[in-house]
């Protein structure tokens, strides 16, 4: 419950961006410099810049929430792909998916998202790649797992013996009995990809300046820490907050979802 | 001895991998020298660089002298500071290693008996504790947990230094910042693991058997329940090596990760290569000693 309401008020904050904002979130003012939180039309205070603070974490709730979505979106098709062929067919091409699986996790991924980036550059779309890279493993471990266990089963086994195709049984049959798992994944990555866009884009390994979002607003803040320590510290309360609520969210539905879980 | 000779052989072919996926990487992205030049470079100095990187030799030739040079521990030279790239790297791994080292205290002083305490007070303050830390550490942003750190313990209280190194203080704070995702990590899984063995029907023998609650947990419960913690603090630790890139960006603190960072603004990618390849390697290291710790405890484990 507390996760649902959490996320539902980012949702909210996030839809009404426009609404909530104050300010135009670019807009500066060279004398609203480094105002504090509670300042007279500055209620989170502003940056350097004079930029709204609010404003700013509001709109950049867009692009951090939006692209960790869509990240989560892109690999959860790739992962669940790549599972399900891998756990239907079985032999050498489930050996050889799984290596790839088991070469990606022994790789640290922060080190191969640096690598990507210093080699192909930022932006959002390498960004994207990125955490698609990133999250479609574990879609495929665990799909590939319950499609092994799901193809034992009678359900499975008539419809082969009635005729139907490999791609009608993974898609009408065994896809159907996965999706539990794959919100419960979802969910909980969702919270995870917003982290990894965070933190990349506060490296500056991410979004490029002029694009809004929570972790380029903290790296924004870092040199005015010790005189103005909103600048950073809010935008990073934004994510954790954000963070924590998919969590609970992710864990509740786990709960719900499995009736082992509930203690 | 047989499973020992089999994780040895998976740990080179992860490194030999690694080493491929890499190179893969840099031939992938187009032209490599595009990596080595600025944008602004002339062909002339696009054809003469590629000359003296090799980059106009077949693929096949490349790739062969590419892993003949990194079996012989030469990845090149850095570009912005005209040393070998590897040799730098190496100088700043004991720095990275220190903050490693006292994140990986922190999981096993705190988050294991948290755990243990978590799952065997269920429903106390303790539990509750437990359960917080755990989700509190996946869910904090480190660079962010960092600043305030710096902000509260740093520049407010000034217990401790916000910048550089030199001695156990200059540690402390990283190393907190760095550790915390990982304690989150291994309380819950100690917690859940503690959980499933405690209400054992080998551990209410003990119990029957009027065994006190400390050693019925230590002897009996513990050495089974910590298996899968021992697993996962192994697996953190390549975590945590990555994780340092952040948390040396935080506190400037002079290790492999403020090294490789730097290296990227100045598309110093010999570097970054040096890096990945270091610890590519200490990942492997400790996950097949961790393995073999692991089939030493647990027979059962000697799998493929």
């Amino acid at each position: 419950m507390a996760g649902a309401a959490l996320v539902g008020l980012v949702l909210f904050a996030t839809a009404c961006a426009g609404l909530l904002s104050p300010h135009d979130p670019q807009a500066q003012s060279l004398v609203a410099r480094l105002r504090p939180p509670g300042s007279p039309g500055y209620p989170l205070g502003t940056d350097a810049l004079g930029r709204d603070l609010l404003s700013q974490i509001l709109f950049g709730s867009r692009v951090s929430l939006g692209i960790g979505v869509w990240a989560v979106v892109l690999a959860m098709v790739l992962g669940t792909t790549v599972g399900l062929i891998s756990g239907n067919y079985g032999g050498a091409l489930d050996s050889l998916l799984m290596r790839l699986v088991d070469l990606q996790l022994a790789i640290p991924y922060l080190v191969l998202a640096i690598s990507i980036v210093a080699i192909f550059g930022g932006g959002v779309a390498h960004l994207v790649v990125v955490m698609v890279l990133g999250g479609w493993v574990y879609y495929a471990r665990v799909i590939r797992g319950s499609t092994v266990a799901l193809r034992t089963m009678d359900f499975v086994q008539s419809a082969s013996a009635a005729g139907a195709s490999d791609v009608r049984i993974m898609v009408r049959h065994i896809l159907p009995n996965l999706w539990s798992s794959i919100i419960v994944i979802s969910t909980l990555q969702v919270g995870q990809m917003i982290l990894i866009a965070a933190t990349l884009s506060f490296l500056g390994l991410g979004l490029p300046a002029n694009v809004p979002s929570w972790g380029g607003l903290a790296a924004d803040g870092e040199d005015y820490l010790a005189t103005a320590w909103w600048i950073a510290t809010l935008p990073g309360a934004a994510i954790f907050v954000t963070t924590i609520g998919f969590n609970y969210l992710g864990d509740g539905i786990r709960e719900v979802l499995d009736p082992k879980l509930r203690i | 001895m047989a499973f020992v000779l089999r994780r040895l052989m998976q740990a080179a072919l992860t490194v030999f991998a690694t080493l491929t996926v890499v190179f893969a990487l840099v031939h992938v992205s187009g032209n490599p020298v595009g990596l080595y030049l600025p944008v602004t470079a002339s062909s002339e100095q696009v054809r003469t660089m590629e000359h003296l990187l090799g980059f106009d030799r077949p693929l096949y030739v490349q790739y062969a002298a590419y892993v003949w040079s990194a079996a012989h521990g030469d990845l090149g030279a850095s570009f912005s500071q005209s040393l070998p790239a590897l040799p730098l790297v190496l100088d700043r791994l004991p720095n990275t290693l220190y903050v490693t080292l006292f994140a990986l205290g922190m999981m096993i002083v705190v988050a294991i008996p948290l755990g243990i305490a978590s799952a065997t007070r269920s429903g106390s303050p303790l539990d509750f504790l437990g359960s917080g830390v755990a989700v509190f550490g996946q869910s904090v942003p480190v660079f962010w947990l960092g600043l305030v750190l710096v902000l509260v313990f740093g520049v407010n209280l000034k217990w401790f230094p916000t910048f550089g190194s030199g001695g156990l203080r200059h540690v402390v704070l990283p190393g907190v910042t760095l550790g915390t995702y990982s304690m989150g990590v291994i309380t819950r899984l100690v917690r859940s693991s503690m959980l499933d063995t405690y209400h054992s029907d080998y551990l209410r023998t003990a119990r029957a058997k009027g065994l006190p609650q400390a050693r019925v947990i230590l002897k009996h419960a513990l050495p089974n329940a910590i298996l899968p913690a021992l697993t996962m603090i192994g697996l953190q630790v390549a975590y945590l090596l990555s994780g340092a890139i952040v948390t040396e960006q935080v506190f400037s603190y002079p290790g492999m990760g403020q090294l490789v960072l730097q290296a990227i603004n100045a598309r110093d990618f010999n570097v970054v290569q040096s890096f990945v390849m270091v610890v590519a390697a200490v990942t492997v290291l400790v996950n097949t000693t961790t393995d073999i710790t692991y089939s030493r405890i647990d027979p059962r484990m000697t799998y493929g």
